[in-house]
């Protein structure tokens, strides 16, 4: 109560209390940082991802090239870059689009229940006895590949986890009293919905989403390494690792650098969802 | 009389990020034999960090004992090493908390849960023990042939009892119960309360009794303790506190109590709220809601008075009245 | 003084596994302008259910709630909402009652700016510091949010919220049991305080007698759904009849060693209304139980003026112990 005037309100307690969290602040630079350097590549690195030097294949790391070349003599480094720009977009995109439907799906069903609720809750156990790699495949096998389809393919598998998530998030927020008060002050239910139980929901839902962008890039990855994602020559990393695959036990760099890219990135999308679950919820001063 | 429980100087803090919670600032405690002692308060008076303290069972971190000693049966138990506190829990003193509905495992049937405790702390054959589980059972109230029922087929107030009948299974010398009777309806509570003061007579258990409720109190105990701020602002016998109430707060606990035998028209609450216990005023913690305060009591912390022979008060008003003799 | 609310043999059953469980159970009475009825009873007897269908929180099965000479139970989806600017309801729990993610002003103004009451922000801002004088929290509270405040200052902005429409009824729901006593009292003051400046109807739900008691004109004891009794509020206290009234008196702690009661202990514990057999409910834990009242169900019967009881041995056939509340130990 020691601060007085607080208009800045609930999101600046939320950066308060995410500044003082040093895992979850580093994460999050790092990712920025790798997010700005997959936008700005080509200010970055001399090399055209596509860019091929056919008398300097196979070269290991160097001053020259960073993380080596590949079999064609492209800039492994530039490529590493550029493909987590696609990896990066097709993950948000899709999980934005399984989030945005996943969370009105599961407010509806938690909120009304009854056949609402059964009829969602069945469509989502069907689709999650459905492994969700394999699920992906189908569908993107059955629309073609290309960019927008893996973003669907994608987005399509992820939405259960999130009707799951907000039904249940619904349903413990709308046990408390302060939805009955607030429907006592004649409150509506779409207005109970968006005032109060998806601001209460937000904080597993971004969670969820960090988490759920980590599963992602990792399902392209796989998609890009079977050959359904995106097509080479454009660089993903799941692409990339399929390619270098062949070569794996003469040149070791096509493999492990964009392997390595993924594991980071995915590990810190991890930390920085901890610690951002941690920071948005005000009961949880301590 | 023999003396079973002695708490001196006891100084327990929380040390959270937030600031040192200043929970229990010194107190001390008697209690003999087939006592039983009320402890009164509010929320947020450090009751129950009181008796966890007595118990070894706060948590730490952020809970630290800072100073002073407990004996129990002449043993320092402070000083006792975790496997003998072990031995003493359950066996000698036990606790009884608040809540019926999550002290028992919904999982076990409760003539189970009760053998367990007797098994654990006796040499006994497992058939001993459940024979001495029934008799508990029946000792509490309950029909011994629903000892195999499972805890959610009880009400609140047969939980409540199946609790008891756990904490009394190894007929311990201490029994502290954290507002045993809050969660209950008031008719249930009365049946409670009724058989809690049989027991304590027939098995001669001394009591820690916490709760807020004066009432309560009024019908079981033989002393009281009222805690404010961490501190045992005023103690004596039930006659002491009730009849001739002689700290203001515990003057004001009595007035803020809606009476049904009297009219009021307005009540007469303590102003002001609970200090916060990170930031606890200098001199009497209770002198910025104290309707007679004066300059001196903003300075001077008061020490304990003894305004009639076991009557302790912790006030300056208590010591200029000059009946009082100094005790420290 | 003129009647605003009235009540007439309200029901409310709820469809569970189990069968039927008859929460509200033919329920009548009236309150008049200004005044408090206070609801006792134990946990499960359905007193907060009549809260709820008071407020329209909840629908009832039959029976007529005439609020301000209308039949709110035939408004329709426009008309409940004009109706709740004038009914509120302030809640037990002011922890879960409250929206932990807002901060005080936004919990007040949020009645205000649904019916879309201040036309600026400003206008909003004074509004809510006027209510928030009026309840007592210090101004610099605006911005604070409910885990920052204690449960007194809690309740007291749920009670601005339920203040924040000007309404002329208001069902408080156990709105001092989650509180310590000296803050209880400080509750309790305010409500009446603000009862007396307004010219507010109370509907006062509780367990706790002696809060009834300081608080109501009328008091209406309930057991399993139905009303045992229904008194002016001193008379219920110096002359209980039904002997369930009489054992929830005798059963509260009296924190005095004067005045002792003597006990009156009920056996057994209440039940839920569930697939209901003939006969008074209360039979089963009454210590003057007859054949009769297994057989027959009570019918309410007013046996001096204003005071309702619902027992076969009411009135003509009075129980033999005269008032248990006046003996002394």
């Amino acid at each position: 109560m020691s601060k007085q005037q607080r208009k800045r309100g609930q999101w600046w307690d939320v950066w308060g209390r995410l500044r003082r969290n040093k895992v979850a602040m580093v994460s999050i630079a790092l990712l920025l940082l790798i997010i700005l350097a997959a936008i700005f590549s080509e200010l970055i690195t001399p090399y055209g991802y596509m860019e091929r030097d056919l008398t300097n294949t196979f070269a290991f790391p160097s001053l020259e090239h960073l993380f080596g070349t590949d079999n064609l003599g492209r800039d492994i480094f530039s490529r590493v870059l550029v493909g987590g720009r696609i990896s990066l977009l097709v993950a948000f995109g899709s999980v934005l689009l399984s989030a945005a439907a996943g969370s009105l799906l599961g407010a509806a069903a938690g909120y009304y229940g009854g056949r609402v609720e059964f009829g969602i809750m069945k469509l989502t156990d069907i689709m999650m006895a459905i492994p969700a790699f394999l699920l992906a495949v189908t569908v993107s096998a059955a629309m073609g590949t290309g960019l927008m389809n893996t973003v669907v393919a994608v987005g399509l598998t992820n939405i259960p986890r999130f009707v799951r998530l907000m039904r249940a998030e619904t349903l413990s927020v709308k046990g408390n009293e302060f939805i009955l008060a607030s429907r006592a002050s004649g409150g509506s239910d779409l207005y109970i919905i968006l005032k109060h139980i998806f601001p209460n929901a937000l904080s597993s839902t971004i969670v969820n989403v960090t988490l759920g962008v980590g599963t992602a890039i990792l399902q392209i990855s796989g998609l890009s390494f079977v050959g359904l994602g995106v097509r080479p020559p454009t660089p993903e990393w799941g692409s990339m690792l399929a390619s270098g695959r062949t070569y794996m036990r003469d040149f070791w760099p096509m493999v492990t650098f964009p392997g390595i890219a993924i594991v980071v990135t995915l590990m810190l999308f991890n930390l920085a969802g901890d610690g951002l679950r941690d920071a948005m919820d005000p009961r949880l001063k301590r | 009389m023999d003396e079973l429980l002695r708490i001196e100087h006891l100084e327990v803090k929380y040390f959270t990020s937030e600031g040192v919670v200043e929970a229990v600032n010194g107190i001390d405690l008697t209690l003999s034999r087939g006592e039983t002692l009320g402890l009164v308060g509010e929320t947020g008076a450090g009751k129950t960090t009181t008796a966890l303290s007595v118990l070894r069972l706060l948590p730490d971190p952020p809970g630290k004992v800072t100073g002073g000693s407990i004996h129990f049966d002449g043993k320092p138990l402070l000083e006792q090493p975790e496997k003998r506190m072990r031995e003493i829990r359950g066996n000698h003193i036990s606790m009884i908390f608040q809540d019926p509905m999550t002290a028992l495992n919904p999982v076990i049937p409760v003539g189970d849960q009760i053998a367990e405790v007797v098994l654990l702390h006796n040499k006994l054959s497992k058939s001993q023990a459940e024979r001495r589980a029934l008799e508990m059972l029946e000792m509490v109230g309950i029909p011994a042939q629903r000892g195999r029922e499972y805890p959610h087929q009880f009400s609140g107030g047969m939980k409540q009892r199946v609790v008891i009948a756990i904490a009394l299974a190894c007929n311990p010398e201490l029994l502290i119960a954290d507002e045993p009777t809050t969660a209950l309806d008031v008719t249930i509570q009365a049946q409670v309360l009724d058989m809690m003061k049989r027991l304590k007579t027939e098995l001669n258990t001394a009591m820690i009794l916490i709760t807020h409720d004066l009432g309560v109190v009024a019908e079981i105990c033989d002393r009281v303790a009222v805690m404010y701020a961490g501190e045992i602002v005023e103690s004596g016998t039930l006659e002491d506190i009730f009849e001739s109430p002689a700290h203001p707060y515990t003057i004001g606990l009595f007035q803020s109590i809606p009476s049904l035998d009297e009219d009021v028209d307005m009540l007469t609450p303590i102003p002001g709220l609970m200090p916060d216990p990170t930031n606890l005023p200098g001199g009497c913690k209770f002198h910025p809601r104290c309707s007679r305060a004066t300059p001196r009591c903003a300075q001077v912390c008061p020490p304990c008075v003894q305004t009639a022979p076991g009557h302790l008060v912790k006030c300056l008003l208590a010591e200029a009245a000059g009946n009082g003799q100094g005790k420290e | 003084m003129g009647v605003i609310l009235e009540v007439k043999n309200l029901k409310k059953d709820f469809a569970i596994a189990a069968g039927t469980l008859h929460a509200v159970d033919g329920i009548s009475f009236r309150l008049e302008q200004g005044k408090t009825l206070g609801v006792v009873g134990e946990s499960g007897c359905g007193k907060s259910t009549l809260g709820k269908l008071l407020v329209g929180l909840e629908r009832s099965t039959s029976g007529e709630i005439i609020f301000q000479g209308r039949n709110i139970e035939q408004a329709g989806k426009a008309d409940w909402k004009m109706l709740r600017k004038e009914m509120q309801m302030v809640f037990q729990d002011p922890m879960s009652s409250l929206d932990p993610r807002l901060c005080a002003m936004d919990l007040i103004a949020e009645p205000l700016k649904i019916f879309k009451v201040c036309r600026t922000r400003d206008q909003l801002e004074q509004r809510v510091r006027g209510l928030m004088e009026l309840v007592g929290i210090a101004a610099h509270m605006i911005y604070a949010f409910p885990h920052e405040l204690d449960g007194g200052r809690r309740q007291r902005i749920g009670i601005a919220r339920a203040l924040a429409l000007e309404p002329e009824f208001i069902v408080c729901d156990e709105p001092v049991s989650a509180l310590d006593v000296s803050i209880q009292a400080q509750v309790l003051n305010l409500l009446k305080q603000i009862q007396r400046s307004k010219g507010l109807s109370y509907l006062f739900i509780t367990h706790d007698l002696s809060v009834v008691k300081h608080i109501s004109d009328d008091v209406l004891v309930m057991y399993m759904g139905q009303m045992v009794e229904k008194a002016p509020c001193k008379e219920l206290f110096r002359t209980p009849i039904h002997p369930y009234t009489r054992g929830l008196l005798s059963a509260i702690p009296i924190p005095s060693l004067r005045n002792r009661r003597k006990r009156v202990l009920m056996e057994g514990e209440i039940t839920s209304p569930v697939n209901l057999k003939p006969g008074c409910r209360f039979a089963p834990r009454c210590p003057h139980a007859a054949e009769r009242c297994r057989r027959e169900q009570p019918a309410l019967r007013e046996v001096s003026p204003g005071h309702f009881v619902s027992c076969h041995f009411a009135g003509p056939d009075a129980l033999p112990d005269s008032p248990v509340c006046k003996e002394r130990v």
